[in-house]
């Protein structure tokens, strides 16, 4: 571990290891989840989905299920607001159903098995029409179309700097090469659950989300409430990865039945449900070209992409910013088409579109190194940007900032050192003896963090025990733990006085939620400065008590002490008491990063593979993430981050595949055992290794950098890239299935064993 | 998940009592990690659930004259650790400690291994396929990585059980009882091919209970292994597995059981890679030969060519392995 | 919370409150059991409802007598007819591990088992093992090693590791790993919740 020594000696609590502030919560099952929540004459919803991938709904017949004895309010698209979920084209139902899976009526009943006869009672009539499943063919002429405007969601987003055309008329080499990523399952433990409850005209909602603040924005908008008649609650979430990132229909649907039957009401999706109607990773096919000098710079990247948003997504898909910010390039377009067709609602997962491009570049950028004979680090290292380099500000491609703080040369530096990059074999696929090949591949990725507006309140009881509320959430990243240790940093009191009320819209201001690499510097830098707010407040108490001015005061361990004189102090709670009161503080920022400068959050992967080129099996020898984490908080949290965020970007390597069969757009895999995700056997957790590589921002908190996303970026091509080196062949399709590495093979050599009947 | 009746019967005959004439209606459950998995996902519908786990009958791993008789209400977990079993029966032991996780081996019983129903995807999703009474498999023109490439159609699932395989090689005896009468099936014969029931997997009458597997002792001096070959470590059902178990005297195979899992729909003997190595000394080249002959005939779909050198490789290191 | 408001109709579910500890007759069962197997007690089907039956399971020590419906699973029974909501359902079909229980001194997977089978079992939940005030050594070594990220898996991750290591107390960390495998962590804190099961099992000893 590249563990450092607290380097800045004022710190006490930032960059320390410890156990999670809510950790007995979660290893005593006494967290309460969603789903663990019961309200007094709660009733049980379940969704009626449709079968086919297109059609519209001509008929349907709700009054055997109303009859049913223990059901009380049925719900179909004629209840539903005529309204898109917010962010989405989606209505919450609708007379038109563009996926196998998508709900348009629903039933809430005094139990769920009630619940799931009467579903069985609705009768309804289709209109089938035809469906695309594949967003190339639903750019064609004659496609089926999924919306009146067709289906290219709005312009293709376009980046162009210099010309790409002169660029490769420049190049002294020129490849392109296709790379696919499928649509993936993304999903979390805890499948999306809400419970909604009617006080009047008041709605209260318990569900699993990342941004209640956007559940808030959609329910007020649906219902036309007025914000402090709606509160949004997900206190405990079991996983999000970007799944849960934006509101979704079962919310809608849960406050609909909920409205009509009177009584509160929870729907908890299935595992199936979730797999098939929860906003899984998007397919991405990439055509990538790119043009090199003899130098070893990029001359040129033509970057056109295929976006398979399914039928809705949740907000807008695409890639990442590596062509434009990862990389010095002097000629770059970038097209990216984002296409609805037939298939299950896509959206972000642990990086919008980050892994996929990721996947794309890196790969290709490996396989024109090879081609050059060049070493694919050196080749990276050349063409990485670096401080002081130019760099976009915003998304447009448009070099306008200066880059500052870039860990990325870091990153590849000791992530090599530690994987031992010179043992590379320098000439893929040779020297190779025995079924078993070894090789080695790296990957760097990179992201953004810190976006959008957030807020936080910090309370200090007359006891002297802080409560910090926030309306972000807890999605497993520890954000409880490191957000209340950056408010016990600035306020001098200890962790273990605290108390969080995470992911509560009445009791915290507003916030964008947890996604994106953002909790920690957006609602820490709020939580900083709610806490600086608190602690001038405590001054104030204090000097007059302690016959100082607020500006002598300093608080350390819970006691207000004059700088500079042991004998005056004042324990924390003595000054609340006397002062009668309880202090409140509030901080809301708008976005971290402000002005020319520009801080990005890169990461490097290194790989050693062993290929068995007899069953086509990989299997990972050794693995090394190494990322710019900026300061670290709490350096537990920020390993267990990367190694879990390792993993899930190798389990894409390995499975995760939803198959939809094209005769009639099913999802055929919808379960754990088909998608596989992997098992504590799977990839041997103890040839993961972290570097944290310290490396503070100017924007965080204390310097702190978000990295919830990016270890779950590089793996896919990491992982390509080291079966290349290891056996000479390209993988540009994830998973790496036994086909793909035995099909590769025997391609390689055609007198292999490629036996067919 | 629909209710049903479901009441303990007393006794073996009180068991196949409640059962009926058709499939289906009247189910058995014993470890139930199959059937209830069917029963939430609607694929069977049954009025009523009998329960076997606990019937004395079906209980304990006794010896028998040629080698053990195994109840088939044992859990795999138990299969797996017993010392007897792994002595004289190695093979199944090392076949039941592959299937599913602790937990499953927990839950799940022997007699439930080999009669679970396919995998395959389009069978678990309900579509109107051989196996739901229908006349189609979809797997044929359809997403068929896993199905079979040996003895395929007019369905193409593969038999999906760990323990079946071993029990092949074995040479096991299916003990089955309808309460009033008893058979004794070889195991071999127990499992059918599509062309001889599309709809079922193996041989079992509506009114019968799997009630005992007479496993024969392993032939004294004899080898064996079970390899499984999954896309995830563990948690899986097999890509291809094989159960070998050879005897070589002096340098010569004297005899040798090859069988398939994974790859056929039913466990598939391949008899002549067998034939391939009786009489060779057990090396590189013999084992080789072994595992092409084991895939001679084999008919891979669209997306399972695959695993052809993937059987081949499979079988050859796990015959090496007993070298 | 009231059930007044439950109805009842045909062939559907009763959800009476539990009977906490009012089932004298449970004093008879036997912990060394296979799971579900019970000689002593066989409940019977109502005359009534076949479809409904007395269910009698010690949990966490606790005996409770029950009428449920035949298709209550061991966690439905768990989680709503005891309100044990420490126990999870990540998949409701035995392919995830979050339910996983102790059914007579075994690790299984509680969605996928009926109610009516286990009766006259003894089961373990997460709420059996420690509490917020005395936590278990198992509790304890998934705290010092933050063994989680969302949880969610959390008490299925630790009764898997209290089986483990009951049957196997100084395991290894392959032996870890297998006897792991049957849970899943979908924020794959694997390296830490393998940590954990090793510290625990330091614990332990200790």
């Amino acid at each position: 571990m590249a563990q450092q020594q607290n380097q800045n000696a004022t710190l006490n609590v930032v960059g320390t290891r410890g156990p999670n502030i809510d950790a007995i919560a979660r290893v005593t099952g006494t967290a309460k989840y969603t789903g663990d929540i019961e309200l007094p004459g709660m009733l049980h919803a379940r969704v009626l989905r449709s079968p086919h991938p297109h059609a519209r709904i001509v008929g349907i017949d709700t009054s055997k299920a109303e009859a049913l004895p223990g059901v009380k309010a049925v719900i179909t698209y004629k209840d539903a607001p005529k309204l898109p979920i917010w962010g989405s084209r989606q209505f919450v139902m609708n007379d038109r159903v563009r996926f196998v899976g998508e709900g348009f009526a629903a039933v809430a009943a005094t139990d769920l098995e009630t619940a799931d006869r009467a579903l069985r009672l609705i009768q309804v009539q289709f209109e089938q029409l035809p469906f695309v499943m594949d967003p190339e063919e639903a750019l064609k002429p004659g496609a089926p179309q999924l919306f009146p405007d067709g289906n290219l969601e709005g312009q293709a987003r376009a980046v162009t700097r210099g010309s790409v055309e002169q660029g490769f008329k420049e190049s002294d080499r020129v490849i392109e090469r296709v790379y696919r990523c499928p649509t993936m399952w993304s999903g979390s433990m805890e499948p999306h659950a809400a419970i909604a409850l009617w006080e009047g005209a008041k709605l209260t909602m318990w569900c699993s989300a990342q941004s209640p603040n956007r559940v808030h924005m959609n329910m007020t908008q649906q219902f036309d409430l007025s914000d402090a008649n709606c509160r949004i609650i997900s206190s405990y979430v079991g996983g999000g990865f970007g799944t849960k990132s934006a509101p979704h229909v079962d919310e809608t649907i849960a406050a609909l039945l909920a409205k009509k039957a009177g009584r509160p009401v929870k729907l908890q999706y299935t595992r199936e449900e979730e797999i098939l109607d929860s906003n899984t990773r998007f397919e991405v096919k990439m055509y990538m070209r790119v043009g090199v000098m003899k130098d070893m710079s990029i001359r040129a990247l033509d970057v056109r992409a295929y976006i398979n948003q399914g039928a809705y997504h949740s907000r807008l898909g695409g890639l990442g910013n590596h062509a434009t910010h990862l990389y010095n390039i002097t000629h770059l377009r970038t097209q990216q088409f984002r296409v609805h067709t037939n298939i299950a609602n896509t959206g972000p997962t642990r990086g919008v579109g980050d892994p996929q491009e990721c996947f794309g570049l890196d790969s290709v950028l490996d396989e024109i190194a090879n081609e050059m004979g060049w070493d694919p680090m050196a080749f990276r290292l050349k063409n990485i940007k670096r401080n002081g380099d130019p760099v976009p500000r915003g998304q447009t491609g448009v070099e306008d900032g200066v880059l500052i703080n870039q860990g990325a040369e870091l990153c590849i530096n000791q992530g090599a050192a530690r994987l031992g990059w010179n043992r590379r074999n320098p000439t893929p696929g040779a020297g190779q003896s025995g079924p078993k090949a070894r090789g080695i591949g790296m990957a760097v990725t990179e992201r953004g963090g810190g976006a959008g507006l957030a807020g936080a309140e910090v309370k200090i009881n007359l006891d002297g025990s802080v409560v910090m509320s926030f309306a972000s959430t807890d999605i497993g990243t520890g954000s409880r733990t490191t957000l209340s240790m950056i408010a016990s940093e600035v306020l001098g009191v200890p962790l273990s006085k605290f108390l969080t009320v995470a992911g509560d819209t009445e009791a915290a201001p507003y916030d964008g939620g947890s996604q994106g690499n953002r909790t920690l510097q957006s609602t820490g830098r709020a939580v900083e400065q709610a806490a600086r707010d608190c602690l001038q407040q405590v001054f104030a108490a204090a000097a007059p008590l302690l016959k100082a001015m607020p500006a002598e005061l300093e608080m350390r361990d819970s006691v207000v002490r004059v700088r500079g004189d042991a004998q005056r102090m004042m324990a924390l709670s003595e000054v609340m008491s006397r002062r009668g009161r309880s202090i409140v503080g509030d901080g809301n920022v708008a976005g971290a990063q402000t002005g020319m400068n520009v801080e990005r959050t890169p990461g490097a992967h290194f790989v050693e593979v062993e290929v068995d080129r007899e069953t086509g099996k990989v299997r990972i020898l050794k693995y090394v993430s190494a990322h710019d984490v900026g300061q670290p908080i709490n350096l537990t949290i920020v390993e267990n981050q990367l190694e879990g965020g390792t993993i899930q970007g190798l389990a894409l390597t390995q499975a995760e595949e939803m198959r939809f069969d094209p005769r009639d757009g099913k999802c055929l895999n919808a379960n754990f055992l088909d998608l596989k995700p992997p098992t504590m056997m799977d990839f041997d957790p103890r040839v993961i290794d972290i570097i944290a590589v310290d490396n503070k921002s100017a924007f965080g908190p204390f310097g702190a950098k978000g990295l919830g996303e990016n270890p779950n970026h590089p793996g896919m091509a990491a992982v390509a890239n080291a079966i290349y080196n290891a056996t000479g062949v390209r993988l540009r399709e994830v998973p790496f299935t036994r086909a793909d590495v035995l099909q590769g093979l025997g391609q390689q050599r055609p007198a292999a064993q490629t036996a067919r009947g | 998940m629909d209710n049903f009746s479901y009441a303990r019967p007393a006794t073996l005959r009180d068991a196949a009592s409640q059962l009926g004439r058709e499939h289906n209606r009247v189910m058995l459950i014993a470890g139930g990690t199959d059937v209830l998995g069917e029963l939430k996902d609607h694929l069977r519908e049954p009025e009523r659930l009998v329960p076997i786990r606990h019937l004395k009958e079906l209980q304990g791993i006794r010896p028998s004259r040629t080698g053990l008789r195994i109840g088939a209400a044992t859990l795999l977990a138990d299969i797996a650790e017993s010392d007897v079993i792994r002595q004289q029966a190695p093979v199944l032991a090392m076949a039941a400690g592959k299937v599913g996780t602790p937990q499953i081996r927990n839950m799940g019983t022997i007699g439930g291994n080999i009669c679970q129903r396919p995998r395959c995807w389009y069978y678990r999703n309900n579509y109107p396929c051989f196996k739901h009474g229908g006349n189609t498999c979809f797997s044929a023109a359809g997403e068929n990585d896993f199905h079979a490439i040996l003895e395929g159609g007019p369905s193409f699932i593969v038999h999906p059980s760990d323990t079946a395989p071993a029990l092949v090689a074995l040479g096991a005896t299916v003990r089955i009882s309808s309460g009033s009468r008893e058979r004794s099936v070889p195991i071999a014969e127990f499992f059918v091919t599509p062309r001889q029931d599309a709809r079922r997997e193996n041989v079992l009458q509506p009114n019968e209970i799997v009630t005992e597997l007479e496993v024969p002792s392993a032939p004294a001096g004899s080898k064996a292994i079970y390899v499984k070959e999954m896309v995830r470590e563990m948690w899986d059902f097999a890509l291809c597995s094989v159960a070998a178990m050879v005897t070589v005297q002096n340098g010569v195979v004297q005899n040798a059981r090859i069988v398939l899992g994974g790859v056929a729909p039913r466990p598939y003997r391949a008899a002549a890679a067998e034939t391939a190595l009786v009489g060779k000394a057990l090396d590189e080249a013999s084992a080789t030969a072994a595992g092409e002959a084991a895939v001679q005939g084999a008919r891979p779909l669209a997306k399972n060519a695959y695993k052809v050198p993937l059987t081949q490789a499979v079988v050859k290191r796990a015959l090496l392995s007993l070298a | 919370m009231a059930d007044d408001d439950r109805e009842q109709s045909e062939g559907a579910v009763s959800r009476r409150a539990f009977l906490k500890g009012g089932a004298a007759a449970t004093g008879a069962l036997s912990a060394t059991l296979m799971p579900g197997v019970a000689e002593a007690q066989l409940p019977l089907a109502k005359d009534a409802d076949p479809r409904l039956t007395t269910v009698d399971l010690r949990v966490n020590g606790v005996a409770y007598r029950k009428e449920v419906p035949n298709s209550r699973t061991l966690v439905e029974f768990i989680r709503e007819d005891l309100k044990l909501t420490g126990t999870k359902v990540g998949c409701d079909r035995a392919m995830c591990g979050a339910c996983t229980v102790i059914l007579n001194g075994r690790n299984v997977y509680a969605c996928s088992m009926l109610a009516v089978e286990v009766s006259g079992g003894d089961v373990t939940t997460i709420e059996g093992l420690g509490t917020t005030d005395a936590l278990h050594p198992i509790q304890q070594a998934f705290i010092e090693k933050s063994g989680f990220q969302c949880g969610f898996c959390t008490s299925g991750q630790i009764m898997s590791t209290k089986a483990l290591l009951d049957k196997m107390p100084r395991p290894t960390e392959d032996d870890a790993r297998l006897l792991m495998s049957g849970n899943l962590c979908r924020c794959s804190a694997y390296k830490r919740i393998l940590e954990s099961v090793m510290t625990a099992s330091r614990l332990l000893q200790a």
